[in-house]
C-alpha cells in the first residue's frame, strides 16, 4: 500500500494534526470508492452467527415426509458416498429422526417456519429470505466455521469483516470498521483469528467489544487516573511528540499522535455507546427483557443496531451451543429462546428507523444436521450429528428480495435438489449487496492476488433485488 | 523509409494468416506504436529479463500460460523459452529481435476484445509502459534469463567507494554505489547516545543500562562500538532476542490450535533455539538438526529435540474429524513451513495444482510431502497434552539429578549382588514360596479354574481398597492415563473372537474403558476413550494356540498412548502392531465399574481362565516371568522377595521408584521420527486427501540442483541438500531476514516469496555478497550479525528530510538508519527493564502473565487462564504462553504473528487500540510507577531529566523539559486534591507499594512515567 506516500502527500499540503486525521478519514473514502464499484444497496452487515451448526429440518427446512421414515434406517441411495465424521461414522444403524416440532407458513409470502420454536421470527417473516440450499465443504467445526469466516478452511487468511473494513473502510471516525461480540455461553470454541485480519494490515482486524465495563481491551484508564488526567497526559505525549517530529520528519509520529487522539476519543464515546440504560422501555418489550444483561445474545443484538446507527461496517454476533448431538429437542427449544425474539427485534428495529434498507443481516451457522440420529433415537434424547451437504441460513434488508425460499432439498432433507448455494456464493453476494464485486476486491500476498472468494463465486441472482 | 518497411512486413503478414479486413485497423496501430517507441527509447538502459519483463509476464500472463498445466490456455506457457519461441502455426508467440512478427505483441496490442491480450475480463491489465517493456525486450533479441534466485550466488566485486572515508565494510560500498546512482549521499553518523541505544534494542532487545551507556561513552579508544558490539554478542539476551523471530517463523505455540485449542509443550524445543544462538550454532547444523537431527547417526537428545521444528503446527484433536485428512495437514504444513523459512518459496500453492508462477509442479510439491509424512502420528491430537511422537526431554539440571539417582540404584543393586555371591549355589525351595509378586496387587482372584462357554461373564465388583472416603476402588487403575498391569491363565477353546476380560462403561466392545479380546487367534488390546475418536488398541503379530493354557501379561504405562501398551505371552514381550491410536479424551470406564471375566453380550469367551491378578503398576520383565512359571525368575524372585536379599531388595524398589517417579516428571517435547518402513505417497488432486493421484517418491523440486547421489533420500538427505552452498536459495533467504530484522523491510522486501512474483531484491549484489560471505564464514550467524549493525549503512542516523520523504519513503535506498516502532515483545520488555521488574531467567516452561479476566473462558471449551504470580509475571516475553486461537492480547495488538502458520515477514501497524494498550495495560502501569519509584529512590539532581534520561538514554532539550516539569507539577497538584486516586493508582498490579515513599509524589511520577513510556521514541528504534 502507498499509505507513506499518500501521507506524506497531505503532510505536505497542510501542515498540522488535523491533516493527519483527515488523512485518514480521506483513506478509507479512497479506497471505499475504489471497492465500491456496484450500485450496492447495502452499506453495513449484522451477521449473526450461530456457532456449532443449527438444524435445518427444525427450523426452516419442513419435512413432513419424514413422519413416515420415522425410525427407519436413512436409505443407501440417500447417503451416496456420503464422508460422515468420526462420530458417527462407526454407527451401525442410521434411524431417520423427524422433527418433533410444528411447521406454518408465516406472513404474506407465506414462507414456511416453524412456528413452535420462531415465533418471533415468523412474524416479521416477509422482511427475510430463507436459502435451503447451502452447502459447505467441511464437516467439522473448526474448519467449517473458518471457512464461513474466511472463504478457506485453514487459518491464516482475512475475515470476512477485515475485507470490508479493507475494502470499504468505516463510515465512524470514533468506531473500528469491524466489531465482534460473543454470547457468554458456552458451546463449540471461538477465536481471535475467525475475526483476524490475516495478511491484510492489521488495523482491518476486527475488535471485540466484550461484555463488562471494559468493552474493548484496555479501553479504561487505570484507577486513579481520571478522564481529565488522562486529557492533560495525552497532551503532554502529544506536545512531546510534536517536538520530535520536528526533529525526526518521520510521518509515522504524526500519525502516532493521531492515534493517540483516536483512542482518547474512543474513551469518550464507547461508553455512552455500550451503555443501554438510555433506551426507553419500548426497546426491551422489543428485543426482550435479557438485553439489560451484558453478555446475552439479546444485549448484543441491540448493541449491533447501536453500532450500526453509529456506522460500524461490520458487526458480528457470535452465538454457541447449536452443537445438538444429544439430547436435541430440549436444547434446540433453549437456544431458540434465547435468539428469536431479539433476532426479529432487529429486524423490525431497523426497520423503524429507516436503516433496515441500507443494513443486510445475515443469519446462520457453519452446517446443517444429519436427518439421522446420531446414538439411539429415543424421544428426548436423540441428536444429529454434523452435516454439511445442506443446511439453511436467512437474509433480510439491505437490498436482498424478502420473502422467498431460495433452492430445495430432497424429502430427507439431505441432498440439495434444485439452487445449491456454496459458501463462496454467499460471500460473493454479500459483497455484491454492498456494491462490492467480489471479484476486484483482492490483495497481493506471497505473490498471489488473494479474493475473500478465492477463484470461485456466483451471486445467488433471485435473493438480490 | 522505415514505415515503408513496417507495412510491407505488415501485408505480408496480413496475406499469410490471412486476417479479416476489420483486423488491420488494430495491426496498424500495433506497429505504429512500435516505431513510435523503438525511435523514443534509443538511449534507455537495456531490458533486463529478470528485473522488467518476468515480472510482467508472471503477473500478467502466467495465469492461463505459466506452470500450471490445469489452467493453460491454447497449449501456451510462457514460463520456458523453448514452448514461447517455438513456431506455432507459422509464427512463434515470441520471435527474438522481431517484435512484428511475435504473436505476443499482435495479441498485447490489439483492439479486438476476441483477440487481446489479457482477455477485457481478466483481472490483470497490461499497462501502456508494460506493452512497451516487452516490445523493447523482444526487439533487443528477447534474450532468457534463469529467474535470479534460482542461480547459485557468486561473490561479486565491491564496487568501488566513491567516497573511501565512509564505508566501513563491504556492505556499504554496494549501498554507497546505488546512493551514488540516485544522486544521493548517506546521513552522518548516529550520535553514539543513539547509536547503542538502537544497536542494544537490536541485540539484546533491551535498552542499555546506564551504566552501560557511560562504558560505552568514556571508551574514547578507536573500536570502541565494535567492543560493545562484542559484549552485546555473548549476553544471554542475544539468544531470546534472536529466538523470537525464529519462534514466530516455526509457529510455535503452547497450544493445538483449532476449535479445541488444547495445551501443548514445547518449550524445549524453544530453549534449544535460544541455546543455538548462544552458542552460535552455525546455520547449517542449526537447519540439519531441525530438520532431521534424529536421523543424525547416534542422535543426542538435543539433536532429537531440534526437530520439533517441524512438530509446531496446529493438530487437531476434534472427535468427528477423519485422521488421513489431518495425516495430509500436517505433512503439508511441515512442506510449506519448511519451504518458506529455509528455501523462501510459496511451494504450498502447488498444493491443489501446479504452480501458477514458479516452475513448481504439483508433482513437486507431493515429491516433497514424501519426505515428511512417514512419521508415526495417527492424524488425531492428544486433546490435553503431546501428541506422539514425543519424547522425555530433561533439562540439563534434570539429566544431572537423573545420573545421582540412577547411581543409588546402581548401588541398591550392587549390593544385592553381593549378597548372591555369598549364597551356596542351590535350588531354592519352590514348595515353601508363598505368593509372590505382590507390590501394587490391587485383585487377586482364586486359583481355581472358570470356565466360559460362550454365553456369559462373571463380574467382579469394583469395591474401595481402603476404608477411608473416596478410597480409590480396585479396578480404578484403568484409565487412559493410568498405569496397571493384569496377569492371568487362559485355555480358550476357541481362539477367533472372544473377549477374555473387559472394564467398560458399556456391556459392548465400544464401551468406555479397555479390554481384551482374541481375533482371528490374535490378541488384542484396547484403550477406549470415547468410540471411535477416542481409541488405542494394539495386536499382537503371533498367535495364540487354542486349547492350551498360555500365560498373558498386559502392561500399561498410561499416557493415553498405545506405544505404552504392551502384551506378554507366557512371559516373553510379544511383537505387536498398532491398529489405532488416537486417544485424545481422557473418559474412562466408571469408579465403579466391574470387572468382567469372559465378555459380554456381542462377544463372550469360549475356554477356561485362572489366577488372574491386578496391579497398580507396570510388572518387571522378572515378575512377569515369574507369575508366568519360568524357574530361574522364580528362583530370583524368591530370593529377592523371601529369601536373604529382602532388605536390599527393598532399597532397590525404593530407589527405582524415586526415580522413576523423578522421570515421570520430566518435561515431554514432540519429535520428528521415522516409520521403519516408508508409507506410499500420492499426488492429492485438488489438494484434497481422498482424492488419490500418480505415486510419486521423495524428491527435491526440478527448478533447483538435483538431490545428490551421495545423500540418504530421507529428510536427512534433504537437510544437508537444503544447507548446501550449492543451494542457490538457503542462504539467500536466511540473510535477507537478517537484514530484515535490522531495517525493518529485507533486501527483498517479500521475505517470504523469492519465486517469481515475489519482489527483486533492492540491492542485488548486496544479497549475494551477503550470501556468499555468510556461506564462506562457515555459515556463522554472529558474525552477520556484526558485519551489519557495524555498518556505516546500520549506523547512520534515521532522521528523515523533506527530500528522503520524497525519494525514498520507505528506506529502501537507506541513505539513513532504521527507524521503526519496536515489536511488541520489545515494547514491554522494556518497560519491564527500566523499571527494575525484568526477570532475566532464560527458559523454562512458558509464564502467564497478567491478562485481562476471562478472556479465554469467554471464547474456549472451558480452559482458564491461569495467571502467573511472583517473577513469571515479570519474565521477557518471549516467554508468555501462546494460546493460539487467544493470542496474548497486548502482543496481539502491537502486530505479533498470530502462530497459527509460518510467519517470516514484519507488521507495523499504528493504531488507537496500540494507544490504549500502552497507556493503560497493567504491565505498562506498574513498570510505570516502579519506574517512579526508581526515580525518587535514586535521588537525582533533577528527576526530570534523570528520569527522561533512562526512558530515551539522552537528556531533554529545553523545550520537552518545560512541558515534563510544567507536567509532573500538574499532576502533584491533582493528586494532592485526590489522594484517593493516588493510593488507587500506586496499587496497581502485584508488586509491594513501597511505604517509605509518599502516595501522593509516587502517584505524581507514575503518571509522568506513563507519559514517557509512551512517547514515540520510547516506543521506536531510531
Amino acid at each position: 500500500m502507498n499509505e507513506m506516500t499518500r501521507r506524506h502527500f497531505l503532510e505536505r499540503s497542510s501542515h498540522g494534526l488535523g491533516s493527519v486525521a483527515l488523512a485518514s478519514l480521506l483513506n478509507q473514502s479512497l479506497i471505499a470508492e475504489r471497492s465500491r464499484t456496484l450500485p450496492g444497496k447495502a452499506k453495513r452487515i449484522i451477521y449473526l452467527f450461530q456457532s456449532g451448526g443449527p438444524p435445518q429440518m427444525d427450523l426452516f427446512d419442513p419435512k413432513p415426509q419424514l413422519e413416515k421414515f420415522h425410525g427407519k434406517e436413512v436409505p443407501k441411495s440417500v447417503f451416496n458416498g456420503q464422508r460422515l465424521t468420526g462420530m458417527t461414522a462407526g454407527q451401525t444403524s442410521f434411524p431417520v429422526a423427524k422433527s418433533t416440532f410444528n411447521f406454518k407458513q408465516a406472513g404474506q409470502s407465506g414462507q414456511w417456519l416453524n412456528s413452535d420454536l420462531l415465533p418471533h421470527l415468523s412474524k416479521v417473516a416477509d422482511n427475510i429470505s430463507v436459502i435451503r440450499s447451502m452447502h459447505t465443504e467441511a464437516i467439522n467445526h473448526d474448519p467449517a466455521i473458518t471457512f464461513f469466516q474466511t472463504g478457506f478452511q485453514l487459518a491464516g487468511r482475512p475475515s470476512i469483516g477485515s475485507w470490508l473494513s479493507y475494502g470499504l473502510g468505516s463510515e465512524n471516525a470514533n468506531l473500528p470498521a469491524f466489531v465482534a461480540m460473543t454470547s457468554n455461553r458456552s458451546g463449540q470454541a471461538l477465536y481471535d483469528r475467525l475475526w483476524g485480519a490475516g495478511f491484510l494490515p492489521s488495523k482491518h482486524q476486527g475488535v471485540r467489544f466484550r461484555s463488562g465495563k471494559d468493552p474493548v481491551l484496555y479501553l479504561n484508564n487505570p484507577e486513579g487516573i481520571s478522564t481529565d488526567l488522562r486529557r492533560k497526559t495525552l497532551d503532554q505525549i502529544g506536545a512531546l511528540n510534536r517536538i520530535h517530529h520536528q526533529e525526526f520528519y518521520d510521518p509515522e509520529i504524526e500519525t502516532r499522535i493521531a492515534q493517540y487522539e483516536m483512542a482518547y476519543r474512543m474513551q469518550m464515546s464507547v461508553p455512552e455507546l455500550t451503555d443501554v440504560s438510555s433506551e426507553p422501555d419500548s426497546t426491551f418489550k422489543l428485543y426482550g427483557e435479557d438485553a439489560r444483561k451484558p453478555g446475552t445474545y439479546a444485549h448484543n443484538a441491540l448493541m449491533a443496531r447501536r453500532l450500526s446507527e453509529r456506522g460500524v461496517r461490520f458487526v458480528q454476533l457470535f452465538h454457541r451451543g447449536w452443537d445438538t448431538h444429544s439430547g436435541l429437542a430440549k436444547q434446540l427449544t433453549q437456544r431458540c429462546k434465547e435468539t428469536d425474539q431479539a433476532s426479529a427485534a432487529l429486524l423490525t428495529d431497523l426497520k423503524q428507523r429507516g436503516l433496515l434498507d441500507d443494513t443486510l443481516i445475515v443469519w446462520g451457522g457453519e452446517f446443517g444436521r444429519t436427518v439421522y440420529s446420531q446414538g439411539n433415537l429415543t424421544p428426548n434424547g436423540f441428536g444429529r450429528d454434523h452435516h454439511p451437504r445442506c443446511f439453511s441460513m436467512w437474509l433480510g434488508g439491505g437490498g436482498i428480495n424478502p420473502g422467498q425460499s431460495i433452492g430445495e432439498t430432497d424429502e430427507y432433507s439431505y441432498n440439495i435438489t434444485k439452487d445449491p448455494v456454496s459458501v463462496h456464493d454467499l460471500h460473493a453476494s454479500i459483497l455484491h449487496l454492498l456494491g462490492v464485486d467480489h471479484k476486484q476486491l483482492t490483495f497481493k500476498f506471497q505473490g498471489r492476488h488473494y479474493r475473500l472468494t478465492d477463484v470461485h463465486g456466483e451471486l445467488i441472482k433471485p435473493l438480490i433485488a | 523509409m522505415k514505415i515503408a518497411r513496417a507495412f510491407k512486413i505488415n501485408l505480408s503478414w496480413n496475406s499469410v494468416v490471412s486476417r479479416t479486413v476489420n483486423q488491420v485497423v488494430p495491426l496498424l496501430s500495433r506497429t505504429l506504436l512500435t516505431l513510435i517507441f523503438s525511435a523514443s527509447s534509443g538511449t534507455a538502459q537495456n531490458i533486463s529479463f529478470n528485473r522488467d519483463v518476468l515480472p510482467i509476464l508472471s503477473d500478467a500472463c502466467f495465469t492461463c500460460h505459466g506452470p500450471d498445466s490445469e489452467t493453460r490456455e491454447a497449449n501456451l506457457r510462457l514460463d520456458v523459452e523453448k514452448e514461447a519461441k517455438a513456431n506455432r502455426d507459422g509464427f512463434p508467440a515470441i520471435a527474438s529481435g522481431n517484435p512484428d512478427e511475435s504473436e505476443l505483441v499482435f495479441r498485447i496490442l490489439n483492439e479486438d476484445p476476441d483477440e487481446i491480450m489479457p482477455p477485457p475480463d481478466a483481472h490483470r491489465q497490461l499497462t501502456d509502459s508494460e506493452r512497451q517493456t516487452l516490445q523493447k525486450w523482444i526487439k533487443e533479441g528477447a534474450r532468457w534469463e534463469n529467474h535470479w534466485a534460482f542461480v547459485k550466488p557468486l561473490s561479486p566485486p565491491l564496487p568501488k567507494p566513491s567516497n573511501s572515508e565512509w564505508p566501513e565494510n563491504p556492505i556499504d560500498h554496494f549501498i554507497l554505489h546505488t546512493l551514488d546512482q540516485e544522486n544521493l549521499s548517506p546521513s552522518s553518523e548516529a550520535s553514539r547516545k543513539k547509536i547503542i541505544r538502537r544497536v542494544t534494542l537490536d541485540l539484546t532487545g533491551l535498552p542499555p543500562t546506564l551504566e552501560e551507556i557511560r562504558s560505552f561513552l568514556s571508551d574514547k579508544e578507536s573500536g570502541a562500538y565494535e567492543r560493545a558490539v562484542d559484549r552485546l554478542l555473548t549476553s544471554p539476551r542475544y539468544g531470546e532476542t534472536m529466538a523470537l523471530p525464529w519462534l514466530e517463523a516455526a509457529r510455535f505455540a503452547d497450544t493445538d490450535g483449532y476449535q479445541f485449542d488444547g495445551p501443548r509443550f514445547m518449550w524445549r524445543w524453544r530453549d534449544w533455539v535460544i541455546e543455538a544462538y548462544n552458542k552460535n550454532k552455525p546455520f547449517d547444523e542449526f537447519t540439519i538438526e531441525q530438520i532431521a537431527g534424529d536421523l543424525l547417526p547416534n542422535a543426542t537428545l538435543d539433536q532429537k529435540i531440534a526437530t520439533g521444528f517441524n512438530r509446531n503446527h496446529r493438530y487437531n484433536s476434534e472427535a468427528g474429524l477423519v485422521p488421513e485428512e489431518f495425516l495430509l495437514e500436517n505433512a503439508v504444513d511441515r512442506v510449506d513451513t519448511t519451504s518458506t523459512v529455509f528455501l523462501g518459496l510459496t511451494m504450498g500453492c502447488a498444493r491443489c495444482h501446479d504452480h501458477k508462477y514458479d516452475p513448481i509442479s504439483q508433482k513437486n510439491y507431493y515429491e516433497m510431502l514424501a519426505f515428511f509424512n512417514n512419521i508415526p502420528e495417527f492424524g488425531r491430537a492428544i486433546k490435553a497434552g503431546n501428541s506422539e511422537p514425543y519424547i522425555p526431554a530433561p533439562t540439563k539440571p534434570q539429566q544431572a539429578q537423573l545420573a545421582l539417582l540412577e547411581a543409588k540404584v546402581l548401588a541398591a543393586q550392587k549390593e544385592i549382588d553381593a549378597i548372591a555371591k555369598t549364597l551356596p549355589n542351590q535350588q531354592p525351595d519352590f514348595d515353601k514360596a508363598e505368593s509372590l509378586v505382590n507390590r501394587g496387587l490391587n485383585y487377586q482372584h482364586p486359583p481355581e479354574v472358570l470356565s466360559f462357554d460362550g454365553t456369559q461373564s462373571i463380574d467382579i465388583k469394583s469395591v474401595p481398597l481402603t476404608k477411608k472416603k473416596n478410597a480409590p476402588t480396585r479396578f480404578q487403575v484403568f484409565t487412559p492415563l493410568g498405569r496397571y498391569s493384569v496377569s492371568l491363565w487362559v485355555k480358550p477353546s476357541e481362539v477367533k473372537s472372544g473377549t477374555i476380560i473387559s472394564h467398560q462403561t458399556d456391556k459392548n466392545a465400544r464401551g468406555t474403558g479397555m479390554n481384551l479380546q482374541f481375533k482371528d487367534g490374535h490378541l488384542r488390546f484396547s484403550v477406549i476413550t470415547r468410540w471411535i475418536a477416542g481409541v488405542a488398541q494394539v495386536e499382537t503379530i503371533e498367535k495364540i494356540p487354542a486349547n492350551e493354557w498360555t500365560h498373558l501379561t498386559l502392561t500399561f504405562h498410561g499416557q493415553l498412548r498405545a506405544t505404552n501398551q504392551h502384551i506378554f505371552v507366557n512371559g516373553r514381550e510379544a511383537r505387536l502392531k498398532v491398529l489405532h491410536n488416537t486417544n485424545s479424551n481422557t473418559g474412562s470406564a466408571k469408579k465403579t465399574t466391574p470387572l468382567r471375566l469372559g465378555g459380554y453380550p456381542d462377544d463372550y469367551l469360549k475356554g477356561d481362565l485362572r489366577d488372574l491378578r491386578v496391579y497398580d503398576r507396570p510388572l518387571k520383565p522378572r515378575e512377569i516371568l515369574t507369575l508366568a512359571g519360568n524357574p530361574e525368575a522364580k528362583a530370583q524372585t524368591i530370593f529377592l522377595e523371601q529369601g536373604p536379599a529382602i532388605e536390599a531388595h527393598r532399597k532397590l524398589i525404593a530407589a527405582e521408584t524415586k526415580r522413576d517417579q523423578f522421570i515421570r516428571a520430566f518435561p515431554t517435547t514432540m519429535v520428528m521420527k521415522e516409520n521403519l518402513t516408508i508409507k506410499e505417497t500420492h499426488i492429492r488432486k485438488r489438494g484434497v486427501y481422498h482424492a488419490l493421484g500418480e505415486k510419486v517418491h521423495r524428491d527435491v523440486p526440478d527448478i533447483l540442483p538435483p538431490l545428490s547421489k551421495n545423500l540418504p533420500r530421507n529428510r536427512l538427505g534433504l537437510a544437508r541438500w537444503i544447507a548446501s552452498p550449492e543451494n542457490p536459495l538457503t542462504a539467500r533467504v536466511t540473510v535477507n531476514r537478517y537484514w530484515q530484522k535490522y531495517f525493518g523491510t529485507g533486501l527483498v522486501k517479500t521475505s517470504e516469496d523469492f519465486g517469481v512474483q515475489g519482489e527483486k531484491p533492492s540491492h542485488p549484489k548486496l544479497l549475494d555478497w551477503l550470501a556468499t560471505e555468510f556461506i564462506r564464514s562457515g555459515w556463522d550467524i554472529k558474525h552477520l550479525q556484526k558485519l551489519i549493525v557495524t555498518s556505516a549503512t546500520y549506523r547512520q542516523q534515521s532522521n528523515l528530510t523533506p527530500k528522503l520523504l520524497e525519494v525514498d519513503p520507505h528506506n529502501r535506498l537507506l541513505a539513513r538508519g532504521p527507524r521503526q516502532r519496536l515489536p511488541s515483545h520489545v515494547i514491554r520488555d522494556q518497560a519491564l527493564a527500566l523499571s527494575g521488574l525484568l526477570v532475566e531467567k532464560v527458559g523454562g516452561p512458558s509464564v502467564s502473565p497478567y491478562q485481562p479476566k476471562n478472556l479465554w473462558i469467554e471464547m474456549s471449551m472451558g480452559q482458564k487462564y491461569k495467571q502467573s504470580t511472583g517473577e513469571d509475571l515479570f519474565r521477557r516475553s518471549l516467554y508468555t504462553i501462546w494460546k493460539r486461537t487467544v493470542n496474548p492480547p497486548s502482543m496481539a495488538v502491537l502486530d505479533a504473528a498470530d502462530r497459527e502458520a509460518c510467519w517470516v515477514g514484519t507488521k507495523r501497524t499504528n493504531t488507537p487500540l496500540q494507544a490504549l494498550t500502552l497507556l493503560n495495560e497493567t504491565a505498562f502501569v506498574e513498570s510505570a510507577r516502579k519506574l517512579a519509584e526508581r526515580i525518587l529512590r535514586e535521588k537525582p539532581k533533577n528527576p526530570i531529566s534523570h528520569a527522561f534520561q533512562l526512558v530515551t538514554q539522552r537528556t531533554p532539550r529545553p523545550d520537552e523539559k518545560e512541558i515534563l516539569t510544567q507536567g509532573l507539577r500538574t499532576y502533584l497538584a491533582h493528586f494532592k486534591a485526590n489522594p484517593d486516586a493516588a493510593t488507587s493508582l500506586i496499587k496497581i498490579g502485584t508488586s509491594s507499594v513501597p511505604k517509605d515513599l509518599n502516595p501522593v509524589e509516587l502517584a505524581a511520577h507514575t503518571t509522568l512515567a506513563n507519559v514517557l513510556l509512551n512517547l514515540d521514541e520510547v516506543i521506536t528504534k531510531e
